[in-house]
């Protein structure tokens, strides 16, 4: 049965698309500032390096001991180190001690001793024979300093061989490491494996999860939105059912199935909310690069708005799957009134 | 009603969540209290002030307490929290207050951590636990130790407090800043005007003269530094006064931060010693004290006590200040001579005994100086130094002015040598002096003390000693001013709502406040859309018993008062259950941990001020959707509203017949 053309393109379905467009318009504008907001939080990041990885294999108390080739295809992209909380009885203070196994020359310093000789960190105050606690006592002689840009100057840097007799540790285990230039799916092996690997430059981790986090609270204006744009399909296609409930009477008793009764009245709603999305679409762009305009003065800082593809389909999808949800509870109650009822209505025409 | 309780449920969660969102840069500064950060900082995190400027804080009446912080931040388990260095004895001092806090294990300065208790629930650890964090700026590593939690009912229960030091290695913070200073004060005006005054404060330092003794009639120079401190140029009379007359004023024009020395020279008539005032006056005056004495001219003499008998000695003649005296006549028993230019003069010991070296010059009082003549051969073959005297001038002086001390010494044997006098402060070495000493010689040795705290100290010389009262330069509260030199114009204080966390946005309370009403606006824009569109719905459908209503003589404004009171008291129904609803579901959103803002929960307060925008809100949208509907009302005709009438007039189609061809 060839579709009637139940609704009208009338002043109603102006009104309703308009309201639907001034819906569309916020949502657009919304996620465009949340991914304005990305843009410039990925301008700020990098400026930032994001450096080396910190690797470690995390247990209950702290991190665990592992196994360089544990680290399957990232072992030569990494330094392995050991680390200590150790006590210096001398001058009764805690310090951290570490080493440094850096075969593949990862570290752009090199950081070495021998023996039990051990280079304190500049704001590490001590000299001549000391005796450090940690799991084992170990006598060791300071031999000097040492001076990294990665690792604290209130440390102490020791041999791979006195942090062992230090901790006990096993040969060849390590309990954290620093690699350069992971991969993606590197990171996701480790993450498999058990390893937390974060980047050593915290600031890009914490930008990008603060962005994250504002992204995510940007989808909740779709909350209203939506709501809003239901419940105009809803008052529209009730009214344009209760305009033309008579005609839809005459069709039900001429035979016309329910499908496509709903079918028809779902096709008006999707033509309704479909031309306001469009127009809210366009309506959200202009917004979102007045906003841009506007915040960019008011900020006195240049304040991006993106109004990305994704967020337009994200939009109209959105619009049009709210419109003809908000459509559905008029459209199955008027698909299962009897005809009867539907027909003792008066047409508006008469 | 149910349309309309979903309306007002969506706004108000809306509204609810997005004036938390406000509260956002609150959570940097644990909720409440004060914040001084850098001015020129755009962030908090990138402002660096100075770990004195808390102490100076700290010994003010009106602070109530003062917690440096530096931020920094790391990552764990996938987790991005702030990483906040702090004085664990300061951060109690102000703001939120630990609830509890719980150590497994004693606390290090150096390596240990207290865990916020939502962060420790977030990152899921077990305590005491070892944790490894990462530089905020650059690759960097560090391990501490969490040794226990806390929690304080605030946004800091979403942080990990570490050590200063740690967090200063972190974020490459230099060792004597911090990122703020959380300040308690009752006087959070007087405390902000004093860091940032909008206008131009001036204040006053290093006031020093030419001469600390003078005769009458002398000038001499008193220079003291002038600073504005205020935001904008301005200008300042500077005042200098004894006894309350002014002797000298000066106008003093500024830039904002720039300082200047002013310098005038003063006579002084009557004898005495007098105190020079310098002031400014003003929103913020500062009043500085220096002393000049005023003696009538006299001279002294310089020359050894003991001369070995048969040999020459040289003779200084100097006036009241130290100058020499050319042409003084000295007189020694029956010799007499007259000093040179540099006011030197040379003498003979020719007879054995004690007799006086006297000076005399017109306009100064005469001087006297005993000599002991001395026979070498009455003397031990041996070095023998002794301090026979040692004075010290002035008695008082100024914070950051010299004191000097002349040590006469003498060798009371026949042989020469060498030995190290040492001078103590508070029973303290404070310098040691080599002295050369020839047989029966004797040297006159001066030293200078410097750099001593406020206080009354002792200086002592072998069995000697002096009292040496260090004064402050601001005897008015010397530690506000020197806050104000150091600090004024370069921190500001800010409530913590308005701390700058986000650069690139500024995010603040009146950048945030601008968009939260923006959005609020627009949510409550949809809401009434909404309604309106439902009530229009239901006017339209109930248009015949409008039309009736009217063709039976019901005035328009009868229609729309009828439909106004229907629409509003079923909005306003529907408003109350939707605002109710509306909290609830804000506050189960927030408590869940759904929106988190740079590392912190967002954290919702429902003040009065809150619920009663809201409910406001709430009652604005139901009038106005009803005040659109009975507009819509009324608008509706009488004679198509009649002519829809059902059983009136033809029905278009004869519904039996077609039910019976069906």
């Amino acid at each position: 049965m060839r579709s009637l053309p139940l609704f009208r393109f009338n002043r109603r379905a102006r009104s309703t698309g308009w309201g639907i467009a001034f819906c569309t318009m916020f949502l657009v504008a919304s996620l465009s500032v949340a991914g304005g907001l990305r843009t410039s939080m990925d301008a700020l990041t990098d400026n930032f390096s994001p450096g080396y990885s910190l690797v470690v294999l995390q247990g209950p108390t702290g991190p665990d001991y592992f196994e360089a080739d544990q680290l399957g295809s990232s072992e030569g992209k990494a330094a392995f180190c050991i680390f200590a909380s150790a006590h210096i009885q001398e001058y009764g203070v805690n310090a951290t001690f570490f080493s440094v196994h850096d075969p593949d020359g990862v570290l752009s310093e090199t950081l070495a001793t021998t023996d039990a000789d051990i280079l304190a960190g500049g704001l590490l105050d001590i000299s001549g024979v000391v005796t450090v606690v940690a799991e084992e006592s170990v006598s060791a002689t300071v031999a000097g300093e040492f001076s990294s840009a990665i690792f604290s100057s209130s440390w102490a840097l020791g041999s791979e061989d006195l942090l062992r007799e230090l901790t006990g540790a096993s040969e060849a285990t390590y309990n954290f490491a620093v690699a350069d230039g992971l991969t993606t799916d590197e990171v996701a092996s480790l993450g498999d494996a058990g390893f937390s690997v974060q980047a050593m430059t915290g600031i890009v981790d914490f930008l990008d999860s603060g962005v994250k986090e504002i992204e995510s609270d940007a989808f909740w204006v779709l909350i209203p939105s939506a709501f809003v744009i239901a419940v105009l399909a809803y008052g529209y296609i009730g009214a344009e059912i209760s305009d033309r409930r008579h005609e839809i009477g005459i069709m039900k008793t001429i035979g016309a199935g329910r499908r496509a009764l709903l079918k028809d009245i779902l096709v008006g709603a999707l033509l309704v909310t479909s031309w306001g999305a469009a127009i809210g679409l366009a309506l959200g762009i202009v917004l979102a690069y007045g906003i841009s305009t506007f915040a960019s003065s008011m900020f006195t800082s240049v304040f991006v708005v993106k109004a990305s593809e994704t967020v337009l389909v994200l939009s109209f999808l959105a619009t049009v799957a709210a419109g003809v949800a908000g459509s559905l509870v008029p459209a199955i109650r008027m698909i299962f009134s009897k005809p009867v009822s539907d027909l003792k209505e008066v047409p508006p025409s008469a | 009603m149910v349309v309309v309780a979903m309306a007002v449920l969506v706004f108000t969660a809306t509204a609810s969540v997005l004036t938390g969102l406000r509260a956002a840069p609150a959570a940097f500064a644990g909720g409440d209290g004060f914040v001084i950060s850098e001015s020129a900082a755009p962030t908090i995190f990138s402002s660096q002030v100075d770990m004195d400027m808390a102490s100076l804080l700290d010994s003010m009446p009106d602070i109530t307490g003062t917690s440096p912080e530096v931020f920094a931040f790391s990552s764990f388990s996938g987790v991005s929290f702030v990483v906040r260095g702090v004085d664990l004895a300061m951060f109690n001092s102000t703001g939120p207050s630990f609830r509890h806090l719980t150590l497994a294990s004693s606390f290090d300065q150096r390596m240990s951590a207290v865990v916020g208790v939502r962060l420790l629930d977030r990152l899921g650890l077990d305590l005491p636990c070892t944790v490894p964090l990462v530089g905020s700026y650059s690759s960097r590593v560090e391990f501490v130790e969490v040794v226990g939690s806390f929690e304080t009912g605030t946004a800091f229960d979403d942080e990990l407090l570490v050590p200063l030091d740690t967090a200063r290695y972190l974020s490459g913070m230099p060792a004597d800043r911090a990122s703020i200073i959380r300040v308690g004060t009752s006087e959070p005006e007087w405390l902000a005007d004093l860091l940032s005054p909008r206008s131009a404060r001036f204040a006053l330092f290093d006031l020093s003269t030419s001469k600390a003794m003078v005769v009458p009639g002398q000038s001499f120079d008193v220079s003291v530094g002038v600073r504005n401190w205020g935001a904008v140029p301005g200008s300042a009379t500077v005042t200098f006064s004894v006894l309350g007359s002014t002797l000298a004023s000066e106008e003093v024009e500024l830039d904002a931060s720039a300082e200047a020395t002013v310098t005038v020279p003063l006579t002084l008539s009557q004898l005495g010693t007098h105190t020079v005032q310098v002031s400014v006056t003003g929103d913020f005056p500062v009043a500085l004290n220096a002393t000049v004495t005023v003696v009538e001219p006299y001279l002294s003499i310089t020359c050894p006590s003991r001369v070995i008998l048969g040999s020459d000695f040289d003779v200084l003649v100097t006036d009241q200040s130290g100058s020499p005296v050319e042409g003084a006549s000295v007189m020694f028993l029956s010799q007499s001579a007259s000093t040179d230019a540099d006011g030197w003069t040379t003498l003979s010991a020719e007879l054995a005994g004690t007799a006086d070296v006297t000076a005399s010059s017109p306009g100064y009082t005469e001087a006297a100086h005993a000599v002991e003549v001395v026979d070498a051969s009455m003397y031990p073959d041996e070095f023998l130094p002794y301090v026979t005297s040692f004075t010290l001038s002035p008695a008082t002086v100024k914070e950051s002015e010299d004191a000097s001390g002349t040590v006469l010494v003498e060798n009371r044997g026949n042989v020469s040598g060498t030995f190290q006098l040492a001078v103590l402060v508070d029973s303290r070495a404070y310098a040691t002096i080599e002295v050369v000493l020839d047989r029966l010689a004797s040297r006159t040795v001066s030293f200078t003390v410097s750099d001593l705290g406020v206080g009354t100290h002792t200086v002592q010389v072998a069995s000697f000693s002096h009292g040496l009262t260090v004064d402050p330069w601001f005897s008015d509260n010397p530690d506000l001013v020197q806050l104000v030199i150091r600090y004024g114009g370069s921190n500001g204080l800010t409530s913590a709502s308005s701390v700058p966390i986000y650069q690139a946005a500024k995010i603040s309370e009146g950048n945030v406040a601008v968009a939260v009403f923006a959005i609020g606006a627009i949510s409550a824009l949809l809401a009434t859309l909404a309604v309106v569109s439902v009530f229009s719905k239901e006017v339209h459908e109930g248009r015949r018993r409008l039309g009736i209503l009217r063709t039976i003589g019901a005035s328009s404004s009868a229609v729309r008062w009828l439909v106004f009171t229907q629409a509003l008291g079923s909005g306003l129904a529907g408003a109350a259950v939707g605002a109710v609803l509306g909290v609830a579901s804000a506050l189960a959103l927030a408590s869940s941990g759904v929106f988190m803002v740079f590392g912190h929960r967002l954290e919702l307060s429902l003040d009065p001020t809150l619920l009663a925008s809201v409910l406001l809100g709430a009652v604005l949208i139901s009038v106005s959707s009803a005040l659109v509907s009975a507009e819509l009302a009324v608008r509706e005709t009488i004679v198509s509203s009649i002519k829809r009438l059902p059983n009136e007039g033809p029905p278009p189609v004869d519904v039996d017949e077609l039910l019976g061809d069906a």
